[in-house]
């Protein structure tokens, strides 16, 4: 449990006033309130709500399962020899196909610990927005907007009521929306996760040299 | 090491690689758990993240795919080589072991 659990029951009463509000009464023309609703595109109670229901431990798990995954590569990659004691067209064969292959393994265990750290940095992101929208909700819940909106009566115009909702609708969105542009930065960050590993290399076919011999007796 | 050992390691090695590629789809907890399922901007983020995800790991599987039929590849040719080294020692009727080369 962290602290978002905690504050999230006694905050809940307060976010659906302010929805209320805000559905109900509207905000003042040119309230910051406006442009957050709009880059959230979600209401404060339905956007806090979201964040309420994301488990950092789910893809924390899933991030550990996937790098666990990649010590299964580097064994195959280790069980086989580089080299052979063999001579011949064969081991010849052998010797230029193997880097290539290894390689290819290696850059894909590589990819995989890759993809367990963009699962991990999710997974941060979210308890980190969890924490700071918990800050905000603690200070919201505070206030003396959240005085008034459970003071006011929602179905009346007071002009203090409605700028109050207003006022704490902008805070949590705003929080909500710098919580937004920071997780599109963690999925940009890990954009490389999606590079493809090249075919492999299976190196030149084996030479057969001018006086190659295979002597039958 | 002689081509029918290192036939059995790369034939072992290919099983293997294709177990750990069948593996990787299950490794992908759901779109659910990244929030894909929000409302407004933040659904929006949780499915291009659980997409990217998904895409990476698909990138894993080809990578996996590729590999598993080079050392499939490579294990074949050195069964090749061996059966004809085998061939060649039975035509002159020797005893001589798989892999000395030729």
């Amino acid at each position: 449990m962290d602290l978002l659990d905690r504050v999230y029951p006694p905050a809940s009463d307060l976010l659906s006033r302010v929805d209320r509000a805000l559905l109900s009464l509207g905000a003042p023309p040119g309230h910051p309130v406006w442009s957050v609703l709009r880059a959230v595109g979600a209401s404060p109670a339905d956007a806090v709500a979201h964040f309420v229901a994301l488990d950092p431990g789910v893809l924390a798990e899933a991030a550990r399962a996937v790098r666990t995954s990649t010590s299964e590569w580097h064994e195959i990659v280790a069980g086989l020899p580089r080299s052979i004691d063999s001579q011949g067209v064969a081991a010849e064969a052998y010797v230029n196909a193997w880097p290539g292959i290894a390689t290819h393994l290696e850059d894909l265990a590589g990819g995989l610990d890759d993809t367990s750290a963009f699962l991990g940095a999710v997974a941060d992101w979210m308890a980190r927005s969890r924490r700071s929208l918990a800050g905000t909700l603690a200070t919201c819940l505070g206030s003396q907007e959240a005085l008034m909106l459970r003071a006011g009566e929602l179905s009346g115009t007071s002009h203090a009521v409605i700028v109050s909702a207003a006022d704490l609708g902008a805070q949590v969105l705003a929080m909500v929306s710098h919580c937004l542009d920071d997780g599109w930065q963690v999925r940009d960050r890990f954009a490389t996760v999606l590079t493809e590993a090249g075919p492999v290399d299976r190196g030149p076919a084996p030479s057969v040299q001018s006086g190659h011999r295979i002597d039958v007796r | 090491m002689e081509l029918d050992e290192l036939e059995t390691r790369l034939d072992a090695a290919a099983d293997r690689l294709a177990r750990a590629a069948r593996a990787l789809p299950g490794l992908d907890p759901g779109s659910r758990p990244f929030g894909a399922d929000g409302p407004g901007r933040l659904g929006e983020l949780g499915r291009a993240m659980s997409t990217q995800f998904t895409a990476a790991l698909d990138a894993r599987d080809r990578a996996a795919g590729s590999a598993g039929s080079a050392v499939a590849h490579l294990g074949a040719g050195m069964r090749h080589a061996a059966a004809g080294y085998r061939d060649v020692d039975a035509d002159r009727g020797g005893q001589s072991p798989a892999g000395g080369g030729a």
